[in-house]
């Protein structure tokens, strides 16, 4: 698993950007830590396509057996992909929540937020400083 | 909460009788003020008309496999989990501020507002209940799930005789964790599959006495015995109810 490509929110959610077709595009995820927090997962929605998010602001749910939670987008853009496949794949998050694991594809409008955003490093020491 | 330490809670509210609308929206309501202000909040409310309430991820069109209900009105919930009718019913909410929302940790917030609710019932009605993890019930997959919540199991769930009585969820915000959770008094007409506490400890019991020294119980483990209950800004949960829970973008939503 290679981790040096990804930015890490403190509410753990993961960002990789790269440049596609000219333009910066931030695949969005969240953390292996908030998934193994979560427990067994039974559901997941995030926004449709087309849709504009904001930095911290939520942009889907997911839903553990007791608990839904918001997931917060680390970036300002727009939605241009949703990773339908998740639905009846939940699992997948758990197996390979940095690629497969994939929940939207964010078009950039503004790369500010980005600075905000914490490395691997920086992040796996947040989690163990703060239990989770 | 951490530990074994106790639940401390700054506020409670004791909401007359409402409809489902208003009862989402105060719980919505008090999850804003958690997370301005930091503050914890105990709510204790009941339901009229009876009103079913479906978990955030269910469809609307899924009610036609609970016949029973159909006369009712319907609201959707913030939390997951399967439908409840609120009838002969206690609904808690309790709001407190959420500084790690992904955390396990929330879990024992509901084994520890059960567990209160295990003392009180027992105490009150001489009713023998438990965990369901405790009584070998076994946990439903996900894919068989039953349409209502208290057809439903999780180890967590209060059961007396195969009967759940008690179960919560919570929805968790960047700031604030709302854990919301219903109490079966009683069998109601639109769900006469479910016996409620009533019915298993044989009926000695008046229904409201029983929700008034639950209440009772449970402030007094919070240690807000005693104290007022809150007064809130109703313009703002009237003003909720009537763009988000009341609104049918909402309940049909999926």
């Amino acid at each position: 698993m290679d981790t040096s490509n990804l930015l890490f929110a403190e509410t753990h959610e993961w960002v990789r950007v790269a440049d596609e077709g000219g333009e910066r595009v931030a695949t969005i995820g969240i953390s292996a830590h908030a998934v193994e927090q979560l427990g067994d997962l039974t559901f997941l929605e995030s926004a449709e396509e087309g849709s504009t998010v904001a930095a911290g602001e939520p942009f889907g749910e997911v839903e553990s057996v007791k608990a839904t939670s918001d997931m917060y987008s680390p970036v300002d853009g727009v939605i241009i992909a949703v990773n339908r496949d998740l639905t009846n794949k939940l699992d997948v998050l758990n197996s390979d929540p940095y690629g497969e694991g994939w929940i939207v594809k964010v078009r950039l409008t503004d790369d500010g937020a980005l600075k905000r955003l914490l490395d691997y490093d920086t992040y796996q020491k947040q989690v163990v400083e703060h239990g989770g | 909460m951490a530990g074994n330490e106790p639940l401390r809670v700054d506020h409670w509210i004791d909401d007359p009788l409402a409809d489902g609308a208003w009862n989402m929206a105060f719980d919505q309501f008090l999850m804003e003020q958690c997370e301005q202000t930091g503050q914890s909040f105990l709510r204790f409310y009941r339901w009229t008309p009876a009103t079913l309430s479906l978990g955030y991820f269910q469809s609307y069109h899924d009610r036609s496999r609970h016949v029973a209900s159909l006369g009712v009105p319907v609201v959707r919930r913030t939390t997951g989990g399967g439908a409840i009718v609120h009838d002969i019913e206690l609904t808690y909410s309790l709001v407190i501020p959420n500084r790690e929302r992904w955390s396990r940790a929330h879990e024992d917030l509901v084994e520890y507002v059960h567990r209160l609710l295990i003392v009180a019932i027992q105490q009150r009605t001489g009713l023998t209940l438990g965990f369901s993890r405790d009584l070998g019930q076994k946990q439903l997959m996900s894919d068989e799930e039953p349409f209502l919540c208290f057809l439903r199991r999780h180890p967590l769930d209060v059961v007396s005789n195969q009967h759940k009585l008690v179960g919560s969820a919570q929805r968790r915000s960047r700031g604030a964790l709302l854990q919301h959770g219903s109490i079966l008094i009683g069998r109601s007409l639109f769900a006469p599959e479910l016996p409620g506490v009533l019915e298993l400890c044989g009926q000695r019991f008046d229904a409201e006495l029983l929700v008034q020294e639950l209440k009772q119980e449970v402030l007094r483990a919070v240690g807000l015995e005693g104290t007022a209950a809150m007064a809130v800004n109703v313009e703002r949960v009237k003003q909720i109810a009537a763009s988000r829970f009341g609104h049918s973008d909402w309940t049909l939503r999926r």
